[in-house]
């Protein structure tokens, strides 16, 4: 053989695919390797489009990653690609390709090497180190999350925590984080949802059957969410919502909240995802307990637990605020001092069942004649204080007259028929008066005042100006 | 919520260099935006857009994350729609304040530019789309040439694509670096980051379904597609013809899918054609 028929059967009988294409990819030249792998005559491959010989997905890989990064890098090595054969079967094969420019015409070279055994252990490798990293991105998210929510005391710093990990797990357009409050209200306590403008949040009904059924709400497609929740499909579509997630947090058997997921692409929502999705609502349920049980002890601080009324500690601290605020703006504080008469008969003659329920319905009647910006307390035993907003000495009086109105009304319970009346102190306080006045001494000014009312015949109010 | 409202689209934010932005030819004329498809960048226009630069002001620009765009702005939560895409091309037009922009989309682009015009559509004049598709994947009584399998080799090649990518960057960042092993790192970092990212891409590009915005749009609109392109069938053209309201469409023979790098005069053409 001539040196030249010795490079001609290199060419011919190599142990790899050698072919030449043009930059659309139209093969111009192929060797009897390639022809054999591909399984057709050398008529048949020579003029034929190179991915016209490839599995589907990898015609995919040679349009949007091969082709543009032969043109912006020039070679590229080792590309996976699919044969597909003339016989219908498949080959697995590496491919390196230049683009070679230098003539006229420009053209690609490319040299293929079977790799079946090769491309299955990077396949195993690829999959192994893709259980690896969704394994680490969970513990992350998880990790994170449990950073965020732990030192979260209040609704809004348990929603953001919860709200940034479900971001991270999903990338979700929108994440809404929504608590059912203990009396039954809904609240949005971070992020955004949809229909805000349209829709109220109980009547958002995803959410809604979520809560109500304590299961999960998804929806993958834009069909899924025509088929489950047609009369939201026009405006989620207005929004672009494509899918939706709903997960409940469940505390001790009852749901309490739920983590909402709002996607603006068509998503599989596969079970890893599914799965962390609820390990972040497992994580979510005690925090929130927790926040609950606060807000509850909080509350239980600052309120008469006979009454419901704001307590003594409570009053107290309302009024400073008023005080500060009047002094700085310039504005008058009523306190009106209430003692009831006749209940000391009432708890003797009925026993002090009946005087609970005295006060619970003298509390009920005070709530009732009051303004919004009037904040009534039970100060202990049968006195109570209303601290009034704004009010001067005129409509302090006014007040004090309908609150006695209200409790001279013959009284239901154990002591049906019975009468209290009310002996009220007033004190107004009004800035510029020279010197600070404290919470304290203002209410101490109101008790001496009721003291004179008692004195003055019980049943009537007694105005003194600070 | 409208597009693109979760994430990064504060005022603060400089659109132009995020985007990689270029801006040619004649600063008082016509606009015209060309767009680049999915794993591509503005580059890919080379052939066909500075032909406009006499009679037009250019534009180009590349998707964040691709191309010579400023890849730390990448945000999932907003790359996980078209939609944020979209408005990122909504912001591009306000900062150079364009207005009858003949848009060219490339591929996938030329639905970022359809839900543009549909949210803005008194920005555009005329949306020319090359090689587009609505949705990728095969359905019930709809061809888009592909199964969900396919994309799964597409994503596969992307990961193992990742590791010659940074056994390739490595020496060249090493050559200046005072401690090597930390370009190496560097290299294997940015091409994690890489993967990532046009993984993510790529599956909001082939698993999108826009088929159901498609009566919204009311911008002429100029269909280019190829006899032969393997990513997007001539069926999917009839399709986006058939739903398009007052579409055209016209047929480039053995052109492929890059039919402005293959056959960059009669791209031109056809877009000189409908101006």
């Amino acid at each position: 053989m001539t040196p030249d028929d010795v490079s001609l059967a290199l060419f011919q009988h190599a142990p790899a695919g050698l072919l030449a294409m043009s930059t659309d990819g139209v093969i111009r030249s192929a060797n009897d390797t390639f022809c054999d792998w591909a399984g057709y005559p050398r008529d048949d491959v020579v003029g034929r489009y190179f991915p016209s010989l490839l599995s589907r997905g990898s015609k995919l890989i040679f349009s949007t990653r091969f082709m543009p990064l032969l043109q912006t890098q020039r070679a590229l090595n080792e590309m996976m690609l699919t044969l597909s054969t003339s016989t219908g079967g498949s080959r697995e094969v590496l491919v390196s390709s230049v683009l070679h420019d230098a003539d006229a015409e420009p053209v690609i070279y490319a040299a293929v090497l079977d790799a079946g055994v090769r491309l299955k252990y990077e396949r195993d490798l690829l999959d192994a180190r893709r259980t690896a990293e969704t394994a680490v991105a969970r513990v992350r998210i998880l990790q994170e999350a449990a950073a965020g929510l732990a030192p979260a005391t209040t609704m809004a710093a348990f929603g953001r925590a919860l709200r940034v990990s479900a971001e991270t797990a999903t990338d979700a357009a929108f994440v809404s984080v929504i608590v059912a409050e203990p009396d039954g209200r809904l609240e949005l306590v971070s992020g955004t949802r949809p229909l805000a403008g349209t829709v109220d949040l109980p009547d958002l009904l995803p959410v809604q059957q979520c809560l109500a059924e304590g299961r999960a709400v998804l929806c993958r497609t834009a069909a899924d969410i025509v088929a489950a929740f047609p009369s939201l499909a026009v405006g989620f579509d207005l929004e672009g919502i494509e899918a939706l997630c709903i997960i409940p947090v469940v505390e001790d058997g009852a749901v309490s909240g739920a983590i909402a997921c709002w996607f603006q692409r068509e998503r599989e929502l596969d079970e890893n995802l599914l799965d962390l999705l609820a390990a972040l609502a497992t994580q979510a349920a005690p925090v929130l307990e927790r926040i609950h049980l606060q807000r509850r002890i909080e509350h239980q601080s600052l309120h008469d637990s006979l009454t419901g009324l704001p307590n003594r500690l409570s009053m107290q601290r309302r009024l400073r605020q008023l005080l500060a605020d009047a002094e700085r703006h310039g504005g008058t504080v009523a306190v009106l001092f209430l003692d009831l008469d006749g209940f000391k008969t009432i708890n003797d003659t009925f026993g002090h069942e009946a005087g609970d329920q005295v006060l619970q319905q003298v509390a009920g009647r005070l709530l009732h004649t009051l303004r919004v910006g009037d904040t009534p307390s039970r100060f202990g035993g049968d006195e109570f204080v209303i601290a009034c907003d704004g009010v001067d000495g005129p409509t302090a009086l006014e007040v004090a007259r309908r609150i006695r109105e209200a409790v001279k009304a013959p009284l239901d319970g154990l002591a049906q028929g019975s009468i209290v009346s009310a002996s009220i102190g007033i004190s107004v306080f009004t800035p510029g008066g020279g010197g600070r006045l404290t919470a304290e001494a203002l209410v101490a000014l109101a008790d001496e005042a009721m003291l004179a009312s008692k004195r003055a015949g019980k049943g009537r109010d007694t105005l003194v100006t600070a | 919520m409208t597009t693109g409202q979760s994430a990064s689209s504060d005022a603060g934010v400089d659109v132009l260099a995020r985007n990689g932005v270029t801006v040619h030819g004649d600063p008082a004329a016509a606009p015209i935006v060309f767009a680049p498809g999915y794993g591509t960048s503005q580059n890919m226009w080379r052939l066909v857009a500075p032909q406009f630069a006499a009679d037009h002001r250019v534009v180009r620009f590349d998707h964040v994350g691709s191309g010579e765009s400023d890849v730390s702005a990448y945000d999932r939560r907003k790359y996980d729609t078209l939609r944020g895409y979209a408005a990122d091309l909504l912001e591009i037009l306000r900062s150079l304040d364009l207005h009858d922009v003949v848009f060219v989309g490339h591929s996938v682009s030329a639905m970022i530019g359809a839900l543009a015009a549909i949210e803005e559509p008194e920005r555009f004049a005329k949306l020319i789309m090359l090689g587009p598709s609505p949705r990728y994947l095969n359905d019930e009584g709809y061809v888009g040439g592909f199964e969900r399998a396919d994309v799964d080799a597409l994503l596969d090649a992307l990961e193992v694509d990742h590791v010659s990518w940074a056994a390739q960057m490595a020496p060249a960042l090493m050559q200046n670096a005072e401690r090597p092993e930390l370009a190496v790192e560097l290299a294997e970092s940015m091409a994690r980051t890489n993967t990532k990212v046009a993984q993510h891409f790529a599956r909001v590009t082939f698993l999108s379904d826009m088929r159901r915005y498609l009566k919204n749009i009311s911008t002429p609109t100029l269909i280019l597609q190829s006899t032969d392109d393997l990513i997007a069938p001539l069926e999917v053209g009839e399709y986006l013809h058939e739903h398009i309201a007052g579409s055209e469409l016209v047929v480039l023979s053995a052109a492929g899918h890059y039919a402005h790098l293959s056959d960059p005069a009669e791209v031109e053409r056809q877009i000189r054609r409908c101006l």
